[in-house]
C-alpha cells in the first residue's frame, strides 16, 4: 500500500521522465544549432572555435544533455513511467476542476495581455487600458465565485480607476 | 591597511551625511509608504519580497535614483517582517523567509501571546537589519576591494558557482533540477545578439529578441503568474481574531539574549553573503542554532521566544549580507537581491568592483536607505500591524486579479513594449508548470541575470589563453572558484559524504 508522499513522489517520477525526454530532445537540437551557428561564424568572420557566438552554447547545452540524462536515470531508477500518457489517464487527468480551474485563469490572462494596447480588429481604434482591466477583473473574480455580483462589479470598477490614476496619472505610465 | 581604514572612515563619514539629508518629508514619506506595501506583500502568503521587487523595478523605472533606491529597499525591508505577521497569527508564512517563524510564532498566538510575539518579531527584525547594514558598511568597501583582483575567469566562475549553489539550495525535489533551471537560464539569457561578434543567437528572425530577454518580466513570468494561477485554484485564507496584550519585559529579554542575537544577526549576513541563498536559508539556520543551543532546547516548537526571535534577526540581517556580493561583486546574494540587480542596472548603475570608483558614495548611502527602511519598519509595524492582519481576511480570489492587472502594468512600465507582455504569458505558462514539478524558479533567474556574463566571460578568458581550457584556473582566485564548484557538484552528488564515511569514519550527523 502506498502512502500520500509515495504516490506524490512517484507522481514527480512520471513527469521527470517525460520532462528529461524534452530536454534531451531540445539540448540535442541547441548543441547542432550552436555548431551550425560557430561553424558560420568561423567562415565568415574568421572566429576561432572557442570565441565563436556557439560556443557557449555549445557547453551550456552539452551540460544540460548530461543532467538530462541524469535527471532521466534518477526518475526510472525512482520508479518514474510514461504509462501516464495512455489516452485514458490523460483524458482523466485533463478534465478534472482543478485543470479547468488552471487552464480558466490562463484563458483570461491570455487574452488580457495579448489585447492590452492592442487596435480593434479592422480599425485603428486602440481598445483602452480601462476596458480590457474592467473586463478582466470582473471576469476572473465572477468565474471563481470570489464575492456577489455587485461586489465585484464595484471592486473592479474602483480597482480599475485607482490603477489609472495612479498609475497612468501620477506615474505618468503611457497607459493605452 | 591604512588605506582602507581611511576608506571605513570616510565611508561611516558618507553615511551620516545621507542618513541626513533623507531625513526630508518627501523621502520619509516615501519610504513609509514602501515599507508599508512591503508589509502588505509580506503578511499575504503567496505574495513575496521577490514579486514585491519585481513589481516595483517596473513601476519605479521613471523615477530618479534615490527615490527608486528608497521604494525598492523599503518594500525589501518591510516584506521581509510583514511575513513574521501571518506566520505568528495564522501558522502560513507570508513569505518563505518566515517559515521557520511558525514554529514558536504561531503557539505563542495560540497561548494568547500573539502581541508578546509580533513586539519581539519587530524588535529581533529591527535588529536584524541594522546589523546587517553596520556590517555592510563595513565590509564592503573591503570586498570591492577583492574584487579588483578579478578578471574573466574568476567572474566566469563565481557566476557558474552563484547558479551551483543556488540551484542546490533552491531545488526543493532534487538539486539536480535546480542545476537544470540555471542553465536554461543562462539559455534564455543567450538569446539576442552577442556581445563578442555581434551575431544573433536564437532570435528565429523576431526583431524583438535582438535585445534578449529582459529578466525584470522574466520575474513577473516566473514569480508572479504561478502564484497568481495557484492562488485563484486554492482556498481562501480566513484569519481567527487573536491578539494577547503584552506582558512580557522585552528588553531584558533582549538584553539576556544579546550574544544570541549578535550569532542569528551573522549567521544571517554570512548566509545572506552567499550568493543566490538569501533570507529562507539563513532563517532555518539560525533557528536551529537556538534550539541547539538554548537551555529550552527541548520546548522549541512549543511556542519559545527564542524560537521568534533567532529566525527574524538573521532573515532580516540577510538584506544587508545579501546586498554585499551585489554591489561588490555583481552578483544577487538572495532572490530579491536579483530583481534589485536589475532595477540598478535599468537605472545606470553598474553594481561589482569597479562601482565604488565610479559612484563612491553609493554604499554609504544605501546603508542609509537601509537604515531609515529599519526605522520605519519599527514604526510602521508597531502602529499598523494589528491592521495589516486585516488583509489576510481579503480572500485571495479577489487579491489575486488585482495582482495580475499590477504585474501587467509593471512589465508595460518597463518598456512600453507589448511583445514583451506576450512573453510574460509564455514563460508564465512554463513557469507553472516547471513549478509544478519541482523547478525553482530562483536559479533559473539567476542564471538569466548572469548567463550573458559568464558567457562573455568564458570567451574572452579563452581567447586571452589562446583557447587552453587550463588557463581558466591558472589564477588562485579562480582555482578557488572552480574548486568551490567542484566540491559543490561532488557533495550535491553524495561523493563528499562517501569519502568523509570510507577515509575519515564518518560522523552521524
Amino acid at each position: 500500500m502506498q502512502t500520500t508522499d509515495q504516490r506524490s513522489d512517484s507522481r514527480m517520477r512520471d513527469k521527470d521522465v517525460l520532462f528529461a525526454l524534452i530536454l534531451i530532445l531540445s539540448s540535442v537540437s541547441l548543441i547542432v544549432y550552436s555548431l551550425n551557428l560557430s561553424i558560420r561564424a568561423m567562415r565568415t568572420v574568421n572566429a576561432t572555435f572557442y570565441d565563436a557566438p556557439g560556443f557557449s552554447m555549445l557547453v551550456i547545452s552539452t551540460g544540460l544533455l548530461v543532467l538530462s540524462v541524469a535527471l532521466l536515470v534518477v526518475a526510472l531508477k525512482q520508479g518514474g513511467t510514461l504509462q501516464w500518457l495512455a489516452p485514458r489517464q490523460i483524458r482523466a487527468a485533463l478534465w478534472n476542476r482543478s485543470t479547468l480551474k488552471t487552464l480558466a485563469v490562463f484563458v483570461y490572462l491570455f487574452l488580457y495581455m495579448t489585447g492590452f494596447g492592442q487596435t480593434i480588429p479592422g480599425t485603428h481604434v486602440v481598445i483602452p487600458f480601462w476596458l480590457t482591466t474592467f473586463v478582466f477583473l470582473v471576469l476572473m473574480m465572477l468565474t471563481f465565485k470570489a464575492a456577489s455580483i455587485g461586489y465585484i462589479v464595484v471592486m473592479s470598477g474602483l480597482c480599475t480607476l485607482m490603477t489609472y490614476l495612479i498609475f497612468g496619472y501620477f506615474v505618468k505610465i503611457p497607459l493605452p | 591597511m591604512m588605506d582602507i581604514f581611511r576608506d571605513i572612515l570616510n565611508s561611516n563619514i558618507e553615511f551620516c551625511r545621507h542618513f541626513g539629508q533623507l531625513a526630508h518629508p518627501e523621502s520619509i514619506l516615501i519610504i513609509c509608504l514602501a515599507v508599508l506595501i512591503g508589509i502588505f506583500f509580506g503578511v499575504l502568503p503567496g505574495l513575496s519580497a521577490t514579486i514585491g521587487i519585481a513589481l516595483f523595478t517596473g513601476l519605479t523605472y521613471g523615477m530618479p535614483l534615490d527615490r527608486a533606491l528608497l521604494v525598492l529597499f523599503g518594500v525589501y525591508i518591510g516584506a521581509i517582517y510583514g511575513g513574521s505577521v501571518s506566520a505568528i497569527l495564522v501558522n502560513i508564512p507570508g513569505t518563505g523567509s518566515a517559515a521557520a517563524t511558525c514554529l514558536d510564532g504561531h503557539p505563542l498566538a495560540l497561548r494568547g501571546e500573539a502581541g508578546n510575539a509580533n513586539i519581539l518579531a519587530r524588535i529581533s527584525s529591527f535588529i536584524g537589519t541594522v546589523f546587517g547594514m553596520l556590517i555592510f558598511l563595513l565590509f564592503t568597501p573591503l570586498m570591492s576591494k577583492l574584487a579588483l583582483q578579478f578578471t574573466s575567469p574568476e567572474f566566469f566562475w563565481l557566476a557558474i558557482f552563484g547558479i551551483l549553489i543556488c540551484g542546490s539550495l533552491a531545488s526543493p525535489d532534487l538539486p539536480i533540477k535546480g542545476w537544470i533551471a540555471g542553465l536554461l537560464g543562462i539559455l534564455m539569457a543567450m538569446v539576442g545578439q552577442e556581445d563578442i561578434h555581434g551575431w544573433d543567437r536564437l532570435t528565429f528572425g523576431n526583431a524583438n529578441l535582438i535585445t534578449g530577454i529582459p529578466f525584470v518580466p522574466m520575474t513577473i513570468a516566473f514569480f508572479g503568474i504561478p502564484q497568481i494561477v495557484k492562488s485563484m485554484k486554492g482556498a481562501t485564507t480566513k484569519v481567527q481574531a487573536m491578539s494577547g496584550r503584552s506582558r512580557l519585559q522585552v528588553w531584558p529579554l533582549v538584553r539576556r539574549n544579546l550574544i544570541g542575537i549578535l550569532r542569528w544577526g551573522s549567521i544571517g549576513v554570512g548566509i545572506g553573503a552567499v550568493p543566490g541563498v538569501g533570507e529562507n536559508i539563513a532563517a532555518w539556520v539560525a533557528y536551529d542554532d537556538a534550539k541547539r543551543r538554548d537551555k529550552l532546547g527541548q520546548k522549541f516548537g512549543t511556542g519559545v521566544y527564542e524560537g521568534v526571535m533567532a529566525p527574524e534577526t538573521a532573515n532580516n540581517a540577510a538584506i544587508g549580507g545579501s546586498v554585499i556580493p551585489l554591489v561588490s561583486l555583481g552578483l544577487p546574494g538572495s532572490p530579491p537581491t536579483a530583481m534589485l540587480l536589475a532595477a540598478l542596472v535599468l537605472h545606470g548603475i553598474r553594481p561589482g568592483p569597479m562601482l565604488t570608483v565610479e559612484n563612491p558614495g553609493f554604499i554609504p548611502r544605501l546603508a542609509a536607505i537601509i537604515l531609515w527602511g529599519a526605522v520605519f519598519l519599527f514604526l510602521c509595524g508597531l502602529v499598523l500591524s494589528k491592521f495589516m492582519v486585516k488583509v489576510l481576511n481579503v480572500s485571495l480570489r479577489i487579491l489575486m486579479p488585482i495582482i495580475a492587472v499590477l504585474c501587467v502594468i509593471g512589465v508595460f512600465a518597463y518598456n512600453n513594449n507589448p511583445f514583451h507582455l506576450k512573453l510574460v504569458f509564455v514563460f508564465g505558462v512554463a513557469g507553472y508548470f516547471m513549478d509544478k514539478m519541482g523547478y525553482a524558479p530562483a536559479p533559473l533567474i539567476l542564471g538569466l541575470i548572469l548567463g550573458n556574463l559568464a558567457d562573455a566571460f568564458f570567451r574572452r578568458a579563452l581567447l586571452l589563453n589562446d583557447g587552453r581550457m587550463l588557463g581558466l584556473i591558472s589564477r588562485p582566485i579562480a582555482f578557488f572558484f572552480f574548486l568551490a564548484c567542484v566540491i559543490t557538484i561532488l557533495n550535491q552528488l553524495g561523493l563528499v559524504r562517501y569519502v568523509k564515511k570510507k577515509y575519515f569514519g564518518g560522523s552521524k550527523t
